[in-house]
């Protein structure tokens, strides 16, 4: 009976596909459920991305708004999660965080998803939003393959988590003045011109109408011209009074050279301020130490020294900078000992002075010689200094009374700062003497006129160039191996260091001119000189007379901010390429929106 | 005769899988309209994600408020390159906006695809669908 009803049973073909398709359909619908639902899983995933991502950038927005006034402000959560919901998905607040450089408040999104929160630019603004599949089911469960089981579909819970900075982004920019000469005085004649006098430049001239000097009242100041042929070629004017006090007679375009200077290129009622004032003060802060002219003496003689003269090198003290050198005399020696002093061969250049006692190491065998030291000037010897090719290479970095090329012949200014402190033969830097040559390093010079030593201690020393041939270059001026006439530059390098395009500089607390034109003499800095001459970077004399009354153009980057300006001969001034952004040119630094950067 | 036919069982199998084979046939094509549909759905998710972050993006530029052509154009070819279609956006299927947001700040913009989909199977087999079924996908975004 079985095995016949069993022979029957697979020998029977009736209803087979029924059966075939009662077994084949619940496998097929169920890997047809499962791979809807994978593809159901990844459209989720690619939804819930898009929301978080729009709602981290608009969690930002308001980040970035609150941040200036509110900083610990936390709507930006209320917005994370309001413009999930708009875009379609529904997260706590917690799930909107954000990550500073000091720390996140993202426990519960890390919870939720535990990869790192990347954020190279913070702070950043994480959404997570999380699903679990489970929502979604359409059935709970299916066959699976192989298996031949009904088995419950996985339910794995999607993750789309989006950082996005919300950094601001701050922009300076910066305009470049296009002025090279800057008179601050309130005077109707902050700048005079006379006789044949012509004021030449390839730059703007600016009169600031005492404006930068606090000066109460009405802003005053322009141009007044003596003679018939006094006249400017600039390339515009600007000035703070009303009026530009510039005739049409006299004031011209610098190119072409005989047209007018046109309205366009006049400015009235607009003050130019002194831009380098704050880092010109920073000059005079410290002045280096140094041992003065006949500033040795001698307080124990020693023993030992070879007969004749002898070299000796201070020891102690503190160094201006780093790379200053001891101070080095010279010393004549009989029967063994110092006896007497015979000049100071370099004064030093310290923070801290050798006091007291001082020893000196020398090459002449003795021992326990000391000195005592003072203070002071260093009065300018040619004849200590060596001579390269002829010319006297002047010692950069020290103090001296004054600078005084009174004399023929030439005298080089090796590159660095050069602090004059008051004058005493001559007022300051002088060179008086028709056949003087006067050059400086490539890399550059700084005159820093001060007062404080010389022959009167309340004195400023002043510039005073009547005639020569002068070619001084300051640091990052030049463009060749030497400052020349060929080599001035016409465009200074700012890397160059805090005295960077400063050529001559006048401490700003000098005693100041009251009168435009030449009529304080005892306030006036001189810039004669022979033919063409170099002088490549800024003349800064805030509260004195700068006048000129050479023939000939001045190369290099010239620049000049005084409170007077005389000219009565016919300097040719290139444009200034001067410190910072130059006379006349402005800073504005602008907040902007941080392009928004996903980083998940 | 009748009862002759009755007891035949010569063809059954054919009768059989006449009467299955158009039930196979729904349930593959609407696999394949699913698994197509979800396909259209995620270029249009995709598509309006891009035009979105190209928006976001240059909001300092460009994507100024009012809506400008060039910010329109590139939204479009952003949406045209997440589609992999470079004639996606084409008539009313891209859709965009910049203007103020429902929560009141300054600047919201609006990106949405509306991708028609035309099904293998007859539209009254899905009782739920328009004809031609249209997936649309909105991505709203506050910028300022």
């Amino acid at each position: 009976m079985n095995s016949r009803f069993q022979k029957l049973f697979w020998k029977c073909s009736t209803g087979a596909v029924a059966v075939t398709t009662a077994l084949v359909l619940p496998v097929l619908l169920g890997m047809a459920s499962l791979g809807v639902e994978v593809g159901h899983w990844y459209l989720g995933q690619r939804q819930m991305q898009g929301a978080a991502d729009a709602a981290a950038i608009s969690a930002a927005a308001q980040y970035i708004e609150d941040y200036p006034t509110n900083p610990a402000s936390t709507t930006y959560q209320m917005v994370g999660v309001s413009y999930a919901l708009i875009n379609g998905f529904t997260i706590p607040t917690s799930q909107v965080c954000l990550v500073t450089s000091s720390g996140n408040n993202c426990g519960t999104v890390l919870a939720l998803d535990s990869r790192p929160l990347v954020c190279s630019n913070p702070p950043c603004v994480v959404v997570e939003i999380a699903q679990n599949t489970a929502t979604w089911l359409t059935t709970k469960a299916s066959f699976m393959p192989g298996a031949g089981v009904v088995q419950s579909i996985p339910t794995p819970t999607l993750l789309a988590r989006a950082i996005v900075s919300a950094k601001n982004q701050s922009q300076t920019t910066i305009t470049k003045g296009s002025d090279c000469i800057l008179a601050l005085a309130n005077d109707t004649a902050a700048i005079t011109v006379h006789g044949n006098g012509n004021l030449d430049a390839n730059c703007g001239v600016a009169v600031d109408g005492g404006i930068d000097q606090n000066v109460s009242g009405t802003a005053v100041g322009g141009i007044t011209f003596n003679g018939a042929p006094s006249s400017i070629h600039v390339s515009n004017l600007i000035v703070a009074a009303s009026s530009t006090n510039c005739p049409g007679a006299h004031c011209f375009l610098y190119n072409p050279s005989t047209s007018a200077l046109p309205a366009s290129e006049v400015f009235t009622k607009t003050a130019t301020a002194d831009p380098y004032a704050t880092q010109i003060a920073a000059l005079f802060t410290t002045t280096p130490l140094g041992v003065k002219t006949g500033g040795v003496a001698i307080k124990t003689q020693g023993s030992g020294y070879t007969n004749g003269t002898c070299t000796f090198t201070v020891s102690g003290g503190a160094y201006y900078t780093t790379t200053s050198s001891p101070a080095q005399f010279t010393a004549t020696i009989s029967g063994g000992k110092v006896t007497a002093i015979t000049a100071v061969t370099d004064p030093g250049a310290y923070a801290t002075f050798p006091s007291g006692s001082v020893s000196a190491t020398d090459t002449c065998g003795g021992s326990g010689a000391t000195f005592t030291l003072t203070e002071g000037c260093w009065t300018w010897n040619s004849t200590l200094f060596p001579v390269v090719n002829g010319a006297v290479q002047a010692l950069a970095g020290r103090k001296y009374c004054s600078i005084n090329l009174n004399g023929a012949g030439s005298t080089n200014f090796r590159a660095g700062t050069y602090w004059i402190a008051g004058g005493d033969s001559c007022p300051g830097f002088c060179v008086s003497s028709n056949n003087a040559t006067v050059t400086s390093d490539a890399a550059g010079v700084t005159f820093l006129l001060t007062n404080g030593e010389g022959s009167t201690a309340n004195t400023y020393a002043t510039a005073a160039i009547t005639s020569g041939s002068v070619s001084l270059c300051a640091p990052g001026t030049s463009t060749g191996a030497t400052c020349t006439t060929t080599n001035f530059g016409t465009q200074c390098t700012n890397a160059a260091g805090p005295t960077s395009c400063l050529l001559f500089v006048q401490n700003p607390a000098a005693t100041a001119s009251t009168a435009s034109g030449l009529a304080n003499p005892a306030t006036t800095n001189t810039f004669d000189g022979n033919g063409t001459r170099t002088l490549s970077g800024l003349i800064y004399l805030p509260k004195q007379t700068f006048a000129e009354a050479g023939n000939g153009p001045i190369l290099g980057c010239v620049g000049i901010i005084a409170k007077y300006i005389d000219v009565g001969g016919t300097p040719l001034f290139n444009n200034g390429c001067l410190p910072g952004n130059g006379i006349g040119g402005t800073t504005t630094t602008t907040t902007t929106w941080g392009t928004p950067y996903l980083y998940q | 005769m009748l009862r002759q036919f009755r007891r035949n069982s010569d063809g059954s199998a054919a009768i059989e899988a006449a009467i299955f084979a158009p039930l196979f046939l729904v349930i593959m094509l609407g696999i394949t309209d699913l698994g197509a549909g979800m396909f259209v759905n995620m270029t249009a998710n995709a598509a309006a994600q891009a035009g979105a972050a190209y928006a976001a993006i240059n909001t300092n530029s460009t994507c100024t408020a009012p809506m400008t052509a060039a910010c329109l154009s590139g939204i479009e070819t952003a949406m045209n390159d997440a589609a992999n279609n470079s004639s996606f956006c084409t008539g009313t299927v891209c859709l965009v906006s910049i203007g103020t947001c429902t929560d009141g700040s300054q600047k919201c913009i609006s990106v949405t695809a509306n991708y028609p989909y035309t099904p293998v199977l007859p539209d009254a087999v899905y009782t739920w669908g328009a004809s031609p079924q249209t997936y649309s996908s909105t991505i709203t975004i506050r910028i300022q």
